[in-house]
């Protein structure tokens, strides 16, 4: 895995995301709301892009489209190079376990495990377990280190998702994924998180796809676009 | 507005309805049904003097059980005499099934019977067209042997047949009964000149006291009902235990089953309060769903339990008969109280048992769209308070209280103590096992369980008490089945026991048969009742037929020589537990020449009767008595003879009666069926007491996989595949139920324990011999209870698996 981020620091011009024409429609009753409507968007490696918009401009769908959890109705999403839309479900849920770091709004910690054993868990579940050298490591690199055995209950807002941040990157994925990262923390504790967020991602030359409304998060990124009723636009 | 909310919600979700409906309706039906067979083992048994002469009838007869019929032509002939009806009743079977016929004279003075036609009894009795013998029986009877009007029916497999010739309607006292005319039922059971007993209207007790003699016993009906009711008081009080435990485990169900349904609304509850909906609507919401699912479920749990009980009467039928010599009614008698009571008592019990769920969804703060509900779980020093206090409450009640009842309360305590603790010391194994395998799916799924703790704790606690419940009760019936075979193998002495069909074997019979070639000695038995309800068991025996007693009490020669000389009875265990009696007290008889008092030279070992016996000499009966018949022989042959080839040449005997003959072996075998049909109906209900709580298994992993719906879509965010998610889910149902037999073993032993050395020395008076219980119910119910549990939790590993993950990653969905 380390070796993949060191690929990626080396071909920082290499496409990590390319969407093309990607559109997605739900239908509620009997009305369909586009939510997506022919989206092109490149994330290159290394490189940290925020998308910004109003609330249902489909930014999260967006998202978990770039993720493999949804398939769009139209257009394609290579990562990495692989057309994840043309993935079934279990070989889309193995990409992403290997390639991608996901980080929510709601950290979405497991609350029966430790912090340690919920960075630990994406190991297990890519069948390829981290070191408790490596947890330790990046749990001090995130201000962590003295936290791994609370719970998630035990921990403010803040640490939650530092916790959760360390999730999203101790597989080393090419690509982190952030959903509102600091949409539920107060802002000196949003802050902090982006400022760790961003560094982490610098420091290991993945690319970060961070959707966000806050200008402040946004304005760590390198770049910028917004979704406006479902288009993308330069911001 | 509340029905509205309510009704558009459960529109909505009507597979986790029709759930909580299966759990109610599950423990309703069990306990519908035990109520029914209850009154069907209460008021219907040994009815039919009062249904022929009146609730108070009079009923004179032999202790032998047969009355000459110049002894009843004797007392009819004495001026004030009163209106006498003659009886004769004998044990038949048709198509299998055990009935009575009972021989009256529809001319004396029984009470007005007439068919569903409107036949009358004598115009029925008396039909003889085709020259078969009439009889009268009831629709339910009718309905059991799937006959009509004008049916024939065969008797036993001798050939004689009777023809039904009137149905008559609501009188269970008649069921399982051929009415006939006595004189035909007396012809063609061969028993021209005897009655059974003689029926007399309740004004003539004093004519009949100071005219009977000495040798007519005088009871009424009602008393008669009563010892037939008492005969079977324990095996009604192991049945209500049971349903009680069925009833227990349903509740559970009903709780996991809402506690589910609350957790799929608690976003509605959060927006609901922060709209401005007080605690008392939130509760007038709760409560009114809660009922109407308990009165819909309540109201299948009744219908059910009605078919539930014709089942169980089925089963008990049999046994009743062979154990306690009495014939259930041939369907059950619901009434409308008996509905309303239970089903006022379902919708108390799951408002009551709800109450902790509704006050969790009280409690969630206003506007705030919880994630999940903080289910209340009791601190470890809480539980163990609990625990030691119900044990040692329910241990003392056992100790200081040595009735049946305080038996079953004290055992209830005890079980409720160690249930209380259960959920603590199966998340404790959990934590163990998930510790042990921490790097496997396994262990991540044990590990993922732990913080649901509260929703799944009621769940286990039943399972495991359905599989201890299923495991101790088994490792009893075995036991006691070990014993029973154990005691009949060494009671039966004699090489072969020959008796006759339906009567006595007189002297002259026994003397034939004693003196048959090959016949070294003989032993014999009489059995009677005596006026004051106590059966006497009068025994002729060889030298060699004494080691099958096995004493309990007293010095085995001692015993002996006093026994054979007259001067002492033995006592069988059950009836020493009931009248306190040891070695050396005494026992009063009522006898002809007065009361009898000898001492008691024994306590011995017997599983034959509930009641138990005072066992005399034969020589000391007939001196008492004058009676020379007896009930059988057993015939102790010379080295050589085989019972077959005797039992051939005793075929071939003009016995005036059928000859029936059977080996030790035999008898054995026929006991042990006996013992196995007696205890069908337990097994019956420990396996309805287990599939009810693997439905609160099912109810309890959905409630669960409810709640934790975030943290299954977020492993499957993180790459979890549907395949693994199924399979966790899986690991986790399988690892409770692991971890609930792990829990129910030591329990199960608790119960074996208590129902072999506490429960039935009180319900039935006999011990069971100390030992270690047997394991082959664990090698049944383990796998079975694994295989189940695991399937059980497919059904909801499934739904989970297959739920948008999108949906549910963000919180409050």
């Amino acid at each position: 895995m380390a070796d993949d981020c060191d690929d990626n620091r080396h071909n920082e011009r290499q496409s990590v995301l390319r969407a093309r024409g990607v559109t997605r429609t739900y239908h509620d009753g009997s009305q369909d709301i586009r939510v997506l409507d022919s989206v092109d968007l490149d994330v290159s490696a290394g490189e940290k892009l925020a998308i910004t918009g109003e609330s249902g401009s489909g930014k999260s769908t967006f998202l978990h489209l770039a993720a493999g959890m949804d398939l769009p109705d139209a257009g394609t999403i290579e990562l990495l190079g692989e057309h994840v839309n043309r993935l079934d479900e279990p070989e889309r849920t193995r990409f992403r376990a290997r390639h991608i770091g996901l980080v929510f709004q709601d950290y979405n910690l497991i609350e029966s495990l430790s912090a340690g054993e919920n960075i630990e868990l994406v190991g297990w579940l890519t069948g390829k377990p981290a070191g408790i050298d490596d947890i330790r490591r990046l749990a001090g690199e995130l201000g962590i280190a003295e936290l791994l055995d609370r719970r998630p209950d035990q921990l403010s807002g803040g640490q939650q998702q530092r916790v959760a941040i360390a999730r999203a990157l101790i597989h080393e994925p090419s690509l982190v994924l952030a959903d509102e990262p600091t949409g539920s923390l107060d802002q000196a504790s949003a802050e902090q998180v982006m400022q760790v967020l961003s560094e982490s991602v610098d420091a290991r030359g993945c690319a970060l796809v961070l959707v966000t409304h806050s200008e402040t998060a946004a304005a760590r990124c390198d770049r910028r676009v917004r979704l406006h009723a479902g288009k993308l636009e330069n911001a | 507005m509340l029905a509205r909310l309510s009704r558009a919600f459960f529109y909505r979700h009507p597979a986790q309805v029709l759930l909580a409906l299966i759990g109610i309706a599950a423990g309703v039906a069990v306990v519908t049904g035990v109520a029914l067979l209850r009154g069907a083992l209460v008021e219907s048994l040994d009815a039919v003097s009062a249904e022929l002469v009146g609730d108070q009838a009079l009923v004179v007869r032999h202790p032998s059980g047969r009355l000459d019929v110049s002894e009843y032509a004797r007392l009819a002939r004495q001026p004030g005499a009163p209106d006498f009806v003659p009886v004769l009743r004998a044990p038949v079977r048709v198509d299998g099934q055990r009935l009575e016929v009972v021989g009256v004279d529809p001319f004396s003075g029984i009470q007005t019977l007439s068919g569903t036609d409107g036949t009358g009894l004598s115009t029925a009795l008396f039909d003889e067209s085709g020259g078969i013998p009439s009889a009268v029986v009831s629709s339910s009877t009718l309905a059991l042997l799937g006959g009509e009007l004008e049916s024939i029916l065969s008797l036993d497999e001798s050939g004689r047949q009777v023809r039904v010739t009137a149905i008559i309607r609501g009188r269970p006292g008649l069921d399982r009964r051929l009415l006939m005319d006595i004189s035909r039922a007396q012809a063609m059971l061969g028993e021209r000149g005897w009655v059974s007993e003689l029926l007399a209207p309740p004004q003539s007790e004093s004519w009949l006291r100071s005219n009977l003699g000495e040798e007519l016993l005088l009871v009424t009906a009602s008393s008669q009902r009563a010892s037939a009711r008492q005969l079977t008081a324990g095996m009604r009080a192991n049945l209500t235990a049971m349903s009680l435990l069925a009833l227990a485990t349903g509740l559970f169900v009903v709780y996991s089953v809402l506690s589910f349904l609350m957790v799929q609304r608690r976003r509605t509850f959060g927006l609901l309060r922060a709209l401005g909906m007080t605690h008392g609507l939130l509760a007038r919401l709760l409560v009114g769903e809660v009922l109407v699912i308990a009165a819909f479920g309540a109201l299948g749990g009744l219908v059910a339990g009605t078919v539930l009980s014709d089942q169980l009467l089925r089963l008990i039928a049999s046994p009743v008969a062979e154990v306690y010599g009495q014939l259930p009614p041939a369907a059950t008698n619901p009434t409308p109280w008996l509905y309303a009571g239970i089903w006022l008592a379902a919708l108390a019990a799951a408002v009551a048992v709800t109450l902790p769920v509704m006050r969790e969804a009280l409690q969630i703060p206003p506007g705030r769209l919880v994630r999940s509900f903080a289910v209340h779980v009791l601190p470890a020093r809480k539980v163990l308070v609990l625990t030691v206090l119900l044990v040692s409450a329910g241990t003392a009640w056992v100790a200081l209280d040595t009735r049946l009842v305080a038996a079953l309360g004290g055992l209830f305590l005890v079980l409720a103590g160690v249930i209380v603790a259960i959920p603590m010391i199966g998340f404790g194994l959990v934590r163990g096992l998930a510790r042990r395998t921490a790097t496997t799916l396994p262990g991540r799924a044990l590990r993922l369980l732990e913080t649901a703790r509260g929703r799944l704790s009621p769940a286990l606690a039943a399972l495991s008490l359905a599989l201890a419940l299923a495991i101790g009760m088994g490792m009893m019936i075995l036991g006691f089945r070990a014993a029973v075979g154990d005691w009949v193998t060494r009671l039966l002495q004699a090489d072969m026991y020959v008796s006759l069909e339906s009567r006595s074997l007189e002297r002259e019979q026994v003397d034939r048969l004693a003196a048959m070639e090959g016949v070294e000695t003989f032993s014999s038995v009489r059995r009677s009742r005596l006026a004051d309800g106590t059966t006497l068991t009068a025994y002729d025996l060889p030298a060699r037929a004494w080691s099958g007693f096995e004493l309990l009490g007293g010095e085995a020669p001692d015993a002996r020589r006093s026994f054979s000389a007259g001067d002492a009875v033995l006592v069988s265990e059950p009836l020493a537990r009931r009248k306190s009696l040891a070695v050396g007290d005494s026992v009063e008889l009522p006898t002809p020449d007065g009361p009898a008092r000898l001492p008691v030279a024994a306590v011995f070992r017997d599983y034959s009767s509930e009641q138990g016996f005072v066992a005399v000499t034969g020589d000391l009966y007939r001196e008492w008595f004058d009676d020379q018949a007896v009930d059988s022989i057993g015939l102790y042959l010379a080295d050589g003879v085989t019972p077959v080839d005797l039992g051939r040449r005793i075929d071939r005997m003009e016995l005036d009666g059928t000859a029936q003959w059977i080996t030790p072996a035999g008898i054995r075998r026929e006991s042990l069926a006996v013992f196995d049909r007696t205890f069908r109906v337990s097994w019956a209900l420990a396996m309805l007491v287990g599939l009810i709580a693997l439905v609160a298994l099912t109810s309890a992993l959905l409630a669960q996989g409810l709640e934790r719906s975030r943290e299954h879509a977020t492993l499957r965010a993180l790459g979890l595949s549907p395949a693994r998610l199924f399979g966790l889910v899986t690991v986790q149902s399988a690892g409770l139920t692991a971890v609930a037999l792990a829990t129910a073993l030591p329990l199960a032993v608790l119960i074996h324990y208590a129902l072999s050395l506490l429960i039935q020395p009180r319900a039935f008076g006999w011990s069971l011999p100390a030992g270690l219980p047997p394991a082959e119910p664990v090698l049944w119910v383990v796998p079975v209870a694994l295989v189940l549990g695991t399937l059980t939790g497919l059904y909801p590993a499934w739904r989970i698996g297959r739920r948008p993950m999108i949906e549910h990653l963000r919180a409050g969905r």
